[in-house]
C-alpha cells in the first residue's frame, strides 16, 4: 500500500514539475492557475452579503425540480459509460504495462494493488475535472447559484461533502460492476451482453414513457419539458428506478436544498451495491492480474487516443484509408506528377492529405456545412431578419464552420508529429517542411470555403459583393488558423503527459481565436468607421499574410526545437 | 508460516496451460531450473515463451498446471515465492514520470527492502551506468537505459531466480557484456535464471542448458550436446540445431493439418 501510495505520489508531483522545466509552458500554466486564483480570492473577499429579496415558494420549487431533473439527466449520461465495458475501461487508463512489468511480479496482495489501481485510477483520469467543477462552482459562484436558482442564500454549506462521497461511491460501484462484466466475459460465463441489453431495455423503456407523456402533453398546447421533469421526479415507474442518480443530484444541491431522505436512501443504495459489487469482484481474484494486464495492453493504444481527439480521428482516419487501399492507389495524378527536391514533400504531403480524407470524409465536409448553410439561410429568411441581420447571421455561422473545419485539422497535426523525424532529416529548411504540412490541407479547406462561397451567393444573390468579400477573407483565414494550431501541437506535442492534455485542450480555441484577432479588430473598425467592404478586405488580407508570417515563424521556430523521441 | 513443499529445483513448472480465448499460447510445459544453473528459452515469435515467464512470475494466471518456486506453490503461497523472484521484462515500458532513484525505489519498497535500500542503490546505479541520469525522469532515457533501468530494478531485491524476457534487447554492446557478465556471477552464487532469447549465439555461451519451445509446446531440451544427438547433426551450433528441430516440428505440423482437412 506505501508502495503504491508513493508510486502515485510521485507520477503527480514529477508531471507537475515537468510542466514547469519548460518556460513557456509553465507561463501558461501559472496564468491560467492565477486565473483561477484570482476569480476564487475576488468571490470570496468581495462576495456581496447583503440579503436578495426572496423568490416566490411555487417559483423557487420549480426551479429546483427544473434543476435536479437536468442533473439527473447529467449524472446519467456521465455514470453510463463507466459501467459500459466497452466505453468506460478503454478510454481511462487503469492499468499500465509498467504496472505489469514492476507491479504485477511483486509480492504485493494481489486484491490490495487491483482495487487501489482501479479506483485511484479511475478517480483521477475520469473524474477530476468532474470533480473540480462543482468545487469551483460552489466556491465561486454560490451566492449566485443560490439567489438566482433557488431563491435564497446556500444553508447547507456545513453538507457539501455529501456529492463527492456519494459520487465515489457510486463511481466505485459502477466501475467495479464494469471489471465484474468484463471478468465473467473473460471466464465467457456470457452474462455481459444479457446485462447490457436489459440495462439498454430499462432506459428505452424509461425514454419511451416520458417520451410518451411530452407527446400528449405537447399534443394538448402544454409545455413537454415541464412534463418530462413532473414525470422524471414524480411518476413511480420513472422516478423509482432513477432513485438513486436522483439521490446524486440532490446531494449535488444539498447547500442550498439541505438533507432529503433521497439522499438517505441514496447513501443507503450505493453503499450497499458497492459492498455486494466488491464481495462478487473477491471471487474472482485470482484473474485480477490477467484482467489489468489485458486492459493495460489494449489501453496503450486506446489511451493515446482518448487523451487527444487529433490522435483518434488520425488512428481512424489511417484505419478507413487501409481499408480501401484499391480506391486511393488509382489517383493518377500522383503516379504521373513525380517531382523532386522540396516539391517532393508537397507531392508526399499532399498524397497522404488524400488518403486520410478517403473520399467519404471529403465528401461529408464540404456536403455537411453546405447543407447547414443551406438551413441556416432558410432559418433567416423565416425569422424576417432583414437583409444586413440575414447576412450578418449565415456570416456568422459561416466563420463558426471554419473554426470548427480548422479544428477537424486536428489529426493532420498529429500526422505532422509523428512524421517530423523523418522530415527533419531531409536537406530542406525548416519553413520549406512546415510550409509543406500547412499547404495540403490550407488547400483542401480554401478550396472547401470556395464551394461554400458559391453557394451562398447563389442563395442569396443580393448580397454577392459581401460574400465574395468575406470568402476571400475566410479562404485567407484558414492557413493562418493552420499554422496556429500546428505551433501548439509543437508546443505541446505530448499526448501523454496529463499537464499537455489538459492544457492544449484550454488552449485550442483561445489561440484560433488570437490568430483571428487582427483581423477582427479591423472588422470592428469597419464597423466603427464606415469603411468600404472592397478596402476592409483589402486590410484583413493584409493583416492575415502578416500573421500567417508570424505564426509560421513561430512555428519553425518550434519545429526545430521539437524532439519526437521525447 | 509457509511450508516449502520441496527443494530439489529453484523452478518446477509441471504440465503448464495457458489460452487467451481460442489460442492455445501454452500447452502442457513442464520444465525445471536447478539453483546455480542458467537456462535458455528458445522458440520463434508466438512459441509462448513470454506467456510462460508471465505465468511464472504471477502475472497471468494458468489455466491448469503447477508452479513450485523455491519450494513454494505459487498457486497458494504467492507472495513467499514472488518475493524469491525477478522479472526482467523485454519492453521494459517503466513508470515514465518517476526519477531513475524513485523508480528503484519503489521497486525496493514492493519488496520491503528498504532497510538496505540505501547502500544497495549507489551500488547498482553505478553498476548499471545509471548514476549520472539518477534525478532524470525516466522518460528522458534512451531505450538502452531504460533496459538497463528494469534489469537494476531486478536487482533490488535479493532474489533467488531471474527471470529475463529478451533482457539484451535495446542494451549497447558494454551494457550487454556486463549483463551477462551479471548472470553468470549470480548462477556462481547459486542463482537460478531462465532466460528467453532469440540470440542463439549467446544462449549457445551463456547457457547451461536450452528449452526449445514451438506452438506452446516443448519441442526439445537438454545441453547443446544433447541437442546435437536429438538433431542428428554433431558439431553444429545451436542455431543449426534449432533451425533444424523448428523446421522438422512445422513441417509435422503441416502434415498432420493436411490429413486432418476435410479436403484429403
Amino acid at each position: 500500500m506505501r508502495a503504491i501510495a508513493f508510486l502515485n505520489l510521485h507520477l503527480l508531483i514529477n508531471s507537475v514539475r515537468r510542466t514547469f522545466t519548460n518556460p513557456l509552458r509553465a507561463t501558461v500554466t501559472a496564468l491560467i492557475v492565477l486565473w483561477f486564483g484570482f476569480i476564487f480570492l475576488s468571490n470570496l473577499l468581495f462576495s456581496s452579503h447583503a440579503s436578495r429579496a426572496p423568490m416566490p415558494p411555487e417559483l423557487v420549487t420549480r426551479y429546483r425540480d427544473d434543476l435536479i431533473a437536468i442533473v439527473t439527466g447529467v449524472h446519467l449520461l456521465i455514470l453510463l459509460p463507466v459501467f459500459s465495458p466497452s466505453t468506460g475501461f478503454r478510454s481511462v487508463q487503469l492499468f499500465t504495462q509498467a504496472d505489469v512489468n514492476f507491479l504485477f511480479p511483486s509480492p504485493l496482495h494481489r486484491s490490495v494493488v487491483f482495487f487501489f489501481l482501479l479506483f485511484s485510477r479511475g478517480v483521477v483520469n475520469s473524474l477530476f475535472l468532474l470533480l473540480i467543477l462543482p468545487i469551483m462552482l460552489i466556491s465561486t459562484a454560490r451566492d449566485l447559484l443560490a439567489s438566482l436558482l433557488l431563491g435564497n442564500r446556500p444553508t447547507h454549506l456545513n453538507l457539501v461533502w455529501a456529492y463527492p462521497l456519494m459520487y465515489l461511491l457510486a463511481f466505485f460501484t459502477l466501475l467495479g460492476s464494469g471489471i465484474l462484466v468484463v471478468l465473467k466475459e473473460e471466464r465467457q460465463e456470457g452474462s455481459g451482453r444479457r446485462l447490457r441489453w436489459a440495462l439498454g431495455m430499462v432506459l428505452a423503456v424509461l425514454a419511451g414513457i416520458l417520451g410518451w407523456h411530452a407527446h400528449r402533453v405537447w399534443s394538448q398546447g402544454g409545455n413537454p419539458l415541464q412534463a418530462v421533469v413532473w414525470h422524471l421526479l414524480n411518476a413511480p415507474v420513472v422516478a423509482i428506478p432513477l432513485l438513486p442518480v436522483r439521490a446524486l443530484a440532490e446531494s449535488a444541491m444539498v447547500f442550498a436544498g439541505g438533507w432529503t431522505p433521497t439522499i438517505t436512501a441514496g447513501f443507503v443504495f450505493w453503499a450497499g451495491a458497492l459492498a455486494g459489487t466488491v464481495h462478487l469482484l473477491m471471487k474472482y481474484q485470482y484473474l485480477f492480474y490477467d484482467l489489468a494486464a489485458s486492459i493495460a495492453s489494449r489501453a496503450t493504444a486506446d489511451v493515446l487516443r482518448w487523451q487527444n481527439p487529433g490522435v483518434s480521428s488520425y488512428e481512424s482516419a489511417v484505419a478507413s484509408a487501409a481499408k480501401q487501399p484499391h480506391k486511393v492507389a488509382r489517383w493518377r495524378m500522383f503516379t504521373t506528377w513525380t517531382p523532386q527536391g522540396a516539391w517532393a514533400l508537397v507531392w508526399c504531403h499532399s498524397l497522404l492529405m488524400v488518403r486520410l480524407l478517403a473520399g467519404s470524409q471529403a465528401f461529408m465536409a464540404i456536403l455537411i456545412p453546405i447543407i447547414f448553410l443551406f438551413a441556416m439561410f432558410v432559418f433567416a429568411a423565416g425569422r424576417d431578419l432583414g437583409r444586413g441581420g440575414e447576412l450578418v447571421f449565415v456570416l456568422f455561422v459561416f466563420y463558426t464552420l471554419i473554426l470548427f473545419m480548422t479544428l477537424s485539422a486536428q489529426s493532420w497535426m498529429v500526422g505532422v508529429l509523428r512524421r517530423a523525424d523523418m522530415n527533419k532529416s531531409l536537406p530542406f529548411p525548416t519553413r520549406v517542411v512546415v510550409l509543406t504540412e500547412i499547404a495540403p490541407p490550407a488547400l483542401f479547406l480554401g478550396a472547401c470555403l470556395v464551394l461554400w462561397g458559391i453557394v451562398m451567393m447563389w442563395l442569396s444573390p443580393g448580397n454577392l459583393w459581401a460574400l465574395v468579400c468575406h470568402t476571400l477573407i475566410g479562404v485567407s483565414l484558414v492557413p493562418v488558423l493552420l499554422s496556429v494550431l500546428l505551433t501548439l501541437f509543437l508546443f505541446l506535442p505530448d499526448p501523454t503527459d496529463y499537464t499537455q492534455r489538459v492544457l492544449l485542450g484550454f488552449l485550442m480555441f483561445p489561440a484560433l481565436l488570437l490568430g483571428a484577432l487582427p483581423a477582427v479588430l479591423i472588422a470592428v473598425a469597419d464597423v466603427l468607421l464606415d469603411l468600404p467592404l472592397g478596402l476592409t478586405t483589402v486590410f484583413i488580407l493584409c493583416a492575415n499574410a502578416g500573421m500567417l508570417w508570424l505564426s509560421l515563424h513561430l512555428a519553425c521556430y518550434q519545429y526545430t526545437r521539437l524532439n519526437p523521441a521525447e | 508460516m509457509f511450508r516449502r513443499v520441496s527443494v530439489t529445483a529453484m523452478l518446477e513448472v509441471t504440465d503448464l496451460h495457458k489460452s487467451f480465448r481460442n489460442v492455445q499460447a501454452v500447452n502442457g510445459l513442464s520444465l525445471h531450473v536447478q539453483a546455480g544453473e542458467i537456462v535458455g528459452l528458445l522458440g520463434p515469435n508466438g512459441a509462448g515463451k513470454t506467456t510462460t515467464l508471465r505465468c511464472i512470475c504471477g502475472i497471468l494466471q494458468p489455466d491448469a498446471g503447477q508452479i513450485v518456486v523455491g519450494g513454494y506453490d505459487l498457486a497458494r503461497q504467492e507472495r513467499p515465492a514472488k518475493q524469491l523472484m525477478a522479472f526482467i521484462p523485454e519492453a521494459p515500458n517503466p513508470y515514465e514520470l518517476l526519477t531513475v532513484r524513485e523508480h528503484i525505489q519503489f521497486v525496493a519498497m514492493c519488496y520491503g527492502t528498504m532497510d538496505t535500500f540505501h547502500e544497495r542503490i549507489e551500488e547498482l546505479l553505478h553498476r548499471f551506468d545509471l548514476k549520472e541520469k539518477e534525478h532524470a525522469l525516466v522518460a528522458t532515457l534512451s531505450k538502452g537505459m531504460k533496459q538497463k533501468l528494469a534489469v537494476a530494478c531486478a536487482f533490488v531485491h535479493n532474489a533467488r531466480l531471474f527471470l529475463c524476457d529478451e533482457p539484451l534487447i535495446g542494451i549497447d554492446p558494454k551494457g550487454q557484456h556486463e549483463l551477462k557478465s551479471e548472470l553468470q556471477r549470480l548462477r556462481d552464487e547459486g542463482c537460478a535464471i531462465l532466460v528467453s532469447t532469440h540470440q542463439l549465439d549467446t544462449a549457445e555461451r551463456l547457457c547451461d542448458r536450452v528449452i526449445i519451445m514451438q506452438s506452446g509446446r516443448k519441442l526439445a531440451e537438454g545441453t547443446l550436446a544433447e541437442l546435437q544427438a536429438q538433431a542428428q547433426m554433431a558439431g553444429s551450433t545451436l542455431e543449426q540445431v534449432f533451425l533444424r528441430l523448428t523446421e522438422e516440428a512445422k513441417d509435422a505440423g503441416d502434415r498432420v493439418s493436411e490429413s486432418a482437412s476435410p479436403d484429403q
